[in-house]
């Protein structure tokens, strides 16, 4: 109810007969955008048309940089690499990668083998749990996601 | 009566109706023919259903391809498979699916690779419009007009 008022004191101000003719038309850009295009902005293209699984095996041959800007892409996208099956198909692709897992907080981190190795283990053998396991393969459940 | 030349060939017959003669070896690559082989729950007739026979005939091709040069070097086949997956966007779509949907692991590894290599260093407007079938004007309005708006002081 807040945010409506909001909204209508906004369009209210803007159709002040002070301000000028195009200030007021400023919106109706917007307004096409919602109302026509709203269904087709989220449309897929080629990729978007392949089933999950391969998403995410296309991605997870992507170098950081590149995943990190497809996270960026669309929601999809990011809920795809953020699960642990991701990390680990890109850990078997990749030698310098190794990714643990807590079994219990369903946390996992990834982890650049050459730099930090030494400095995780022992964060783990020092301020966490003993639970963390190196991760080698994981299941793929489809199930996760609501398309 | 022709038995021992049927043997190891097997009949492909794509979604359009087309008919492909290929040797056994190399209908076998796909894991879903293998299979039906194996169960023997084939004729010597396999319908391929959802893969039309321009598609069928590139996998048959690149599936020839490897089953010869196995003893050939690797660094050709590399050659070959980045020219074979150097294609449109439509035909790169329908070899993914005809791919994921017949199993065919080397096709699929190679294919996702050239994916990959065309997003590789893209930035997100770019994947956007390119892959995923975005308008350059939705992306312009969608952003900037509501900046544009929202910025704007009322006085």
């Amino acid at each position: 109810m807040k945010l409506r008022s909001f909204n209508v004191s906004i369009m209210y101000r803007a159709l002040r007969p002070n301000t000028t003719v195009a200030q007021w038309l400023t919106w109706i850009p917007h307004l096409w955008v919602q109302l026509v295009c709203s269904d087709t902005l989220h449309k897929e293209g080629f990729i978007g048309l392949l089933p999950d699984e391969i998403i995410i095996d296309i991605l997870s041959r992507l170098p950081t940089d590149s995943v990190l800007e497809c996270r960026r892409v669309c929601k999809k996208w990011l809920a795809l690499t953020s699960i642990p099956y991701f990390a680990s198909k890109r850990a078997a692709k990749r030698d310098d990668i190794c990714v643990f897992y807590h079994p219990l907080t369903m946390e996992s981190r990834v982890l650049h083998v050459l730099q930090k190795a030494n400095c995780f283990l022992y964060n783990i053998l020092t301020i966490g749990d003993k639970l963390w396991r190196k991760l080698d393969s994981v299941s793929y459940r489809p199930k996760c996601f609501a398309t | 009566m022709s038995s021992s030349l049927e043997k190891n060939m097997l009949i492909l017959r794509s979604s359009d109706g087309e008919e492909f003669i290929v040797p056994e070896v190399v209908a076998v690559m796909s894991k879903a023919i293998k299979n039906m082989v194996e169960d023997e729950c084939a004729s010597n007739t396999i319908p391929v259903p959802n893969v039309d026979a321009n598609i069928l005939a590139m996998v048959i091709e690149f599936c020839k391809k490897h089953d010869e040069s196995e003893a050939e070097a690797a660094s050709d086949l590399k050659t070959f498979d980045s020219e074979f997956v150097n294609r449109g966007q439509e035909a790169l779509y329908d070899l993914i699916t005809a791919a994921n949907f017949r199993d065919v692991k080397e096709l699929l590894d190679a294919l996702c690779q050239n994916v990959a290599e065309m997003i590789k260093g893209k930035s997100v407007h770019h994947i956007r419009i390119q892959f995923l079938g975005y308008q350059l004007f939705e992306i312009l309005t969608s952003n900037f007009i509501w900046n544009i708006w929202c910025d704007r002081d009322f006085d």
